[in-house]
């Protein structure tokens, strides 16, 4: 079976090397790191993720703006985003039914298997 | 010469025989003549005495019935005031209380004339601030404005604002003190909740940011955790795995303290309908029974079966109930304990209130920390898994209801919790929803 693509939009570094290690250890998955908000449609274009895992709060460009020219994009438009928040808790996501606005949300510090299973629901 | 008086008349005629004066010998003339002045005088004075004690005594009337107008005034003002109105005598016993200082209190006249003020009716009692105050005022004269705690008859405690004055009798000497003072309790509740709305106010801000600044490094900390646990062999070296274990228990600790914060920095989503109380209660208790069973820790159940519905969020209530348990638990020692779990119906001020008291054989709360109780953070179990953030996070999901929470020490020891929620009308009912919705 092909790994599934996931490109990981986060300004916070080590925590993106570290979701890269901890998914492609689980031989299920390429990962692609940017962590620049405002080079991550470019990213996303070069790299032709099946899925993007996206942080909400970066410095220079916020989550909301990035997921906004994602879709603007037509060739990027039907990738799923996962947004990696850490203003709002779990159980508020779980709460809201997983997805707040239509959007998907995970709640700061997940661990690997909340990751692996939430791409799961999105990429088959 | 002035016209003869006739009393000077009547004695010339009397004593000498002689009708006119002027047949009398001229020496005589200058002194009769001084005579007949004196008399004509005295006339005069006569007459001046005579209105001026006419003139006094209409004064006096007139004074009187101002007097008694200024007493009907003063009289009708404390009857009707708000303010309580309580007159003392020097000895400190009660010579007058208006009808607001009765109504206020549920005390009748005859409960209080003539009773000791300061024994019977004042927290602190005898020798207590307030009564020093009162004999600062008798002995100095001094006028302090001051406040104290009243009891009404129910127990129920009162703060009062005093004005006092002394009373004098007619020659000056005090015979006792009037104080009219303001029932300021529940404006004094009013301040506190603006204070705390206003703390809420603050860490609501710092909480977004705190979290989001904490849980990166968290997440940093959990992903590398989990690789080294995942991704590497120990052998058969068992301490690594176990650090490593330890090490993210610690981060997901440090995450549930966000979490807390999170959760009382915003109004969370409420899911709200008609329930009965009764239910939830037994809930949170199954969630913990095991857990008591196996410290002794009984309840004891009170429950009102014919309670009325309120509208709540069942979750967030299972949340308010399982931390009281726990803290009730908590406080007991290793010997196990009861906790006393009644509910009721009562009438408030704006219709009824279903109220839920939770009282436990605990050690109780120290009186030094009884107001520092809500505060964010803080804990008397630092160090044991105290977060600090469980009580208010308690007291914000009963705010968010509109109910209410207190807390005190019973007499007997341990702690009382009385939970107050409005039960409200199907149409507001209907309005909550809609605003829900």
């Amino acid at each position: 079976m092909a790994k599934k693509k996931v490109l990981l939009v986060d300004d916070e570094e080590s925590l993106t090397k570290l979701i890269k290690l901890n998914l492609e250890a689980t031989g299920q998955f390429e990962v692609s790191i940017e962590n620049r908000g405002t080079e991550a449609v470019k990213a996303a274009r070069a790299f032709k993720p099946d899925i993007i895992l996206l942080d909400v709060v970066m410095p220079d460009m916020e989550g909301s703006e990035v997921a906004q020219r994602l879709k603007e994009d037509g060739a990027l438009k039907s990738v799923p985003i996962i947004f990696l928040t850490a203003t709002v808790t779990a159980e508020e996501v779980s709460q809201a039914g997983g997805t707040i606005g239509g959007e998907m949300f995970l709640a700061k510090p997940v661990n690997v298997q909340q990751l692996v299973d939430a791409i799961g629901q999105h990429v088959h | 010469m002035r016209p003869v008086h006739s009393l000077l008349k009547r004695q010339l005629k009397r004593h000498l025989n002689v009708e006119d004066p002027g047949a009398l010998p001229p020496e005589w003339r200058p002194f009769l003549e001084s005579i007949n002045e004196a008399y004509h005088q005295s006339d005069a004075d006569r007459v001046m005495i005579e209105r001026s004690m006419e003139l006094s005594s209409q004064e006096l009337l007139s004074i009187n019935a101002l007097t008694k107008e200024r007493e009907r005034r003063l009289r009708t003002l404390l009857e009707n005031v708000s303010l309580v109105a309580v007159g003392l005598d020097k000895d400190g016993r009660v010579e007058y209380a208006n009808p607001f200082y009765l109504k206020l209190t549920g005390f009748s006249e005859a409960d209080v004339l003539g009773q000791p003020w300061f024994d019977r009716f004042v927290v602190g009692g005898t020798g207590g601030q307030t009564h020093q105050a009162f004999r600062r005022i008798m002995e100095s004269e001094f006028f302090p404005q001051y406040e104290n705690v009243i009891l009404r008859k129910d127990g129920e405690e009162r703060r009062i604002s005093w004005n006092t004055t002394l009373l004098r009798d007619e020659k000056g000497d005090i015979i006792g003190t009037l104080s009219i003072g303001e029932d300021i309790t529940d404006k004094l509740k009013l301040q506190q909740q603006m204070i705390d709305n206003e703390k809420a106010r603050t860490i609501a801000q710092l909480a977004g940011g705190v979290a989001h600044e904490v849980k990166n490094p968290l997440a940093v900390l959990l992903q590398g955790l989990e690789y080294f646990i995942r991704q590497i062999d120990f052998g058969d070296n068992k301490i690594i795995p176990a650090i490593l274990k330890d090490m993210q228990h610690a981060v997901l600790r440090a995450d549930s303290i966000i979490k807390g914060l999170l959760d009382l920095s915003r109004p969370p989503q409420m899911s709200l309908k008609p329930e009965n109380i009764n239910p939830i209660l037994e809930n949170s208790y199954l969630l913990l029974k095991n857990n008591f069973d196996r410290r002794h820790i009984r309840l004891e159940w009170k429950l009102d079966p014919a309670l009325p519905m309120v509208v709540v969020d069942k979750e967030k209530l299972l949340q308010v109930f399982i931390n009281l348990f726990n803290n009730a638990s908590e406080a007991m020692s290793q010997g196990g304990g009861v906790i006393t779990v009644c509910t009721s119906t009562v009438k408030s001020e704006g219709g009824h209130c279903v109220v839920t008291v939770i009282e436990d054989t605990g050690s109780g709360i120290p009186p030094d920390v009884m107001s520092r109780i809500f505060d964010p953070f803080f804990t008397t179990k630092r160090g044991q898994g105290g977060t600090g953030l469980g009580l208010p996070i308690v007291k914000n999901i009963m705010q968010l209801h509109g109910g209410t929470i207190e807390i005190r020490n019973r007499k007997e020891g341990g702690a009382h919790v009385r939970l107050e929620f409005p039960v409200r009308k199907i149409n507001q009912m209907a309005m909550g929803f809609a605003e829900q919705g």
